[in-house]
């Protein structure tokens, strides 16, 4: 056991003294993979709360029948056993025109505003089955007694859907780049530390350490470059995201946001491991050439 | 203990440091390495501690053959070696026991253990009130006696020295060889490449001569001579 603690308490103590002889080039390399994972832990969230409310809007995917002004009684009674017919729906529900423009000022967030004239019509929510045609739905609606308009709310969530699409591809190639960048940079500030130790090495070597042991405080000053970066990155996400989060929340009320403690938790060491990884990596890349 | 066939060493560059060199050499035996720079005796001794590849033939050493040893083997084989180089090779900024206890640390020795034989090692090679110094507080043959005490250290089967007295006053030489000598008398085989005319005389061992890559003479109780 105490032989054991020793030997970890070498490589511990080079590894420590690596990290210290190169204090300037450390610092730049920290701050690299701090940035990366910043950039990273941010994307995520992002993307966790993009998904978050796509699917709300897909869950409350229903389109708006707007009826005419002038909608006659009988009228009425006919458009009712039509949606009360037709396959496609799930359900639907009669909202007056008062009743919408108070749900309307309560997603913009406008409840204060006093509006004089209404401009809204009385309106039926219909909710369809998933996988409906959704046109031929929309023109044969048209056709019914009394309908004006409707709402296509499912183009909207479609438009949606491409723009986080592009926003996830936009997000992996930065990530890539930025991942890529750290890497190299991790692996030439060990590659220093390799050079300056040249002559411990060389007689590491000559006396017989095996190549993992030579590599070994290589890899724990990687891999607390890594762990490191990932704090910094943590702590300053953890800080600002709450600030972010309260901010939107105060100009689009409508938004959902990821604030579950769980959630967070498994970004956070999502982004100690993708650190962890990174250090490791970088220093493997540097260390291929020391063997015996 | 160390037995070379037709070994031919070649490096990348072009040079050939060894040519068609047959060696055998026993357990236990001092063996003196001569000839002009040049010649291929630090080459010879790289072989050994499979620092380098033959090119053609073969190398065997303690019944290992070097060039079938799996990389993961020659780490153990070099713990069954100890080398000491014209150069030192210490690390300046440890003390003389961080030095010698070096060995022992990078190769998974048990505490107590590296505490008892650094001191012991330090002990016989008349160290023990230098054990804190620096290298750079230290002479030349204090540096190779630290030297020497590294490659001992972990009680080696051979002892490979490469022109251990070529940076020193010739009592120093002295001094080193008679310690030299003792390490081979407690049983070490012992091998010195050196340009000392004088000690390989008074010392009366085996000598192989060395010229351009080639054995050109190898008598027991030899003197100096290529
Ligand atoms: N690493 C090397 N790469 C290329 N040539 C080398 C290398 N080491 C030694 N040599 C050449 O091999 C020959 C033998 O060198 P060496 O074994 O060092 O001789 P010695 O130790 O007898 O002076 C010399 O010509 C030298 O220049
Ligand atoms: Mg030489």
């Amino acid at each position: 056991m105490r032989d054991s603690a020793r030997g970890l308490s070498f490589h511990v103590q080079e590894a420590l003294d690596g990290l210290r002889q190169a204090v300037v080039m450390n610092l730049a390399t920290l701050s690299t993979v701090a940035i990366t994972l910043f950039i990273l832990g941010s994307f995520l969230l992002f993307m966790r709360n993009m998904n978050e409310n796509l699917k709300l809007l897909r869950s409350q995917l229903q389109l708006t029948v707007y009826l005419k002004k002038e909608i006659t009684e009988p009228q009425k009674t006919e458009l009712v056993s039509r949606l009360q017919g037709d396959p496609s729906i799930v359900n639907y529900r009669f909202v007056g025109r008062d009743a919408a423009l108070k749900t309307v000022k309560e997603w913009m967030g406008w409840s204060d505003f006093e509006v004089r004239d209404n401009p809204l019509p009385d309106s039926f929510d219909v909710k369809l089955h998933e996988g409906v045609d959704f046109d031929a739905f929309v023109s044969r609606a048209k056709s019914w007694p009394g309908v004006d308009d409707l709402s296509v709310g499912e183009k909207e969530v479609g438009a949606l859907i491409k723009l986080l699409d592009l926003a996830r591809s936009v997000g992996l190639v930065l990530v890539l780049v930025l991942g890529t960048a750290s890497l190299m940079i991790i692996a030439n500030t060990i590659k220093l530390t390799v050079y300056a130790r040249r002559t411990e090495i060389s007689i590491m070597k000559l006396v017989g350490a095996t190549n993992w042991f030579i590599r070994m405080p290589f890899l724990i000053e990687g891999f607390l470059q890594g762990l490191l970066g990932a704090a910094i990155a943590l702590a300053l996400l953890l800080t600002g995201y709450p600030v972010v989060v309260a901010r939107l929340s105060g100009i689009a009320p409508f938004l959902r946001f990821v604030t579950d403690s769980a959630d967070l938790f498994r970004l956070s060491w999502q982004l100690v491991l993708m650190g962890v990884l990174l250090g490791l990596l970088g220093s493997l890349i540097s260390l291929r050439r020391i063997a015996v | 203990m160390i037995q070379m066939y037709n070994v031919n060493k070649v490096y990348p560059n072009g040079v050939k440091a060894l040519n068609a060199i047959d060696i055998h050499i026993a357990r236990g035996e001092f063996v003196f390495l001569v000839g002009p720079s040049g010649a291929g005796k630090t080459t010879l001794m790289r072989l050994i501690f499979r620092d380098e590849l033959p090119s053609t033939g073969h190398v065997i050493v303690d019944g290992r053959n070097i060039e079938r040893l799996n990389a993961s083997k020659v780490p153990y084989l070099r713990r069954s070696i100890g080398v000491v180089f014209q150069d030192f090779r210490l690390l300046d900024n440890r003390t003389v026991f961080d030095n010698v206890a070096f060995a022992l640390r990078v190769t998974n020795t048990p505490y107590d253990e590296i505490q008892d034989r650094t001191n012991s090692v330090i002990d016989l090679l008349g160290l023990g009130h230098k054990k804190q110094f620096t290298p750079l507080q230290l002479s030349g043959g204090e540096k190779q006696r630290v030297c020497i005490a590294r490659a001992i250290v972990n009680n080696p089967a051979i002892l490979l020295t490469d022109e251990p007295t070529g940076n020193l006053d010739p009592d120093m030489s002295v001094e080193i060889m008679d310690i030299l000598a003792e390490i081979n008398k407690r049983g070490t085989t012992l091998l010195v490449a050196t340009h000392n005319t004088q000690i390989v005389n008074k010392m009366q061992r085996r000598v192989i001569g060395l010229v351009d890559g080639r054995v050109t003479s190898d008598k027991a109780k030899g003197v100096y001579n290529y």
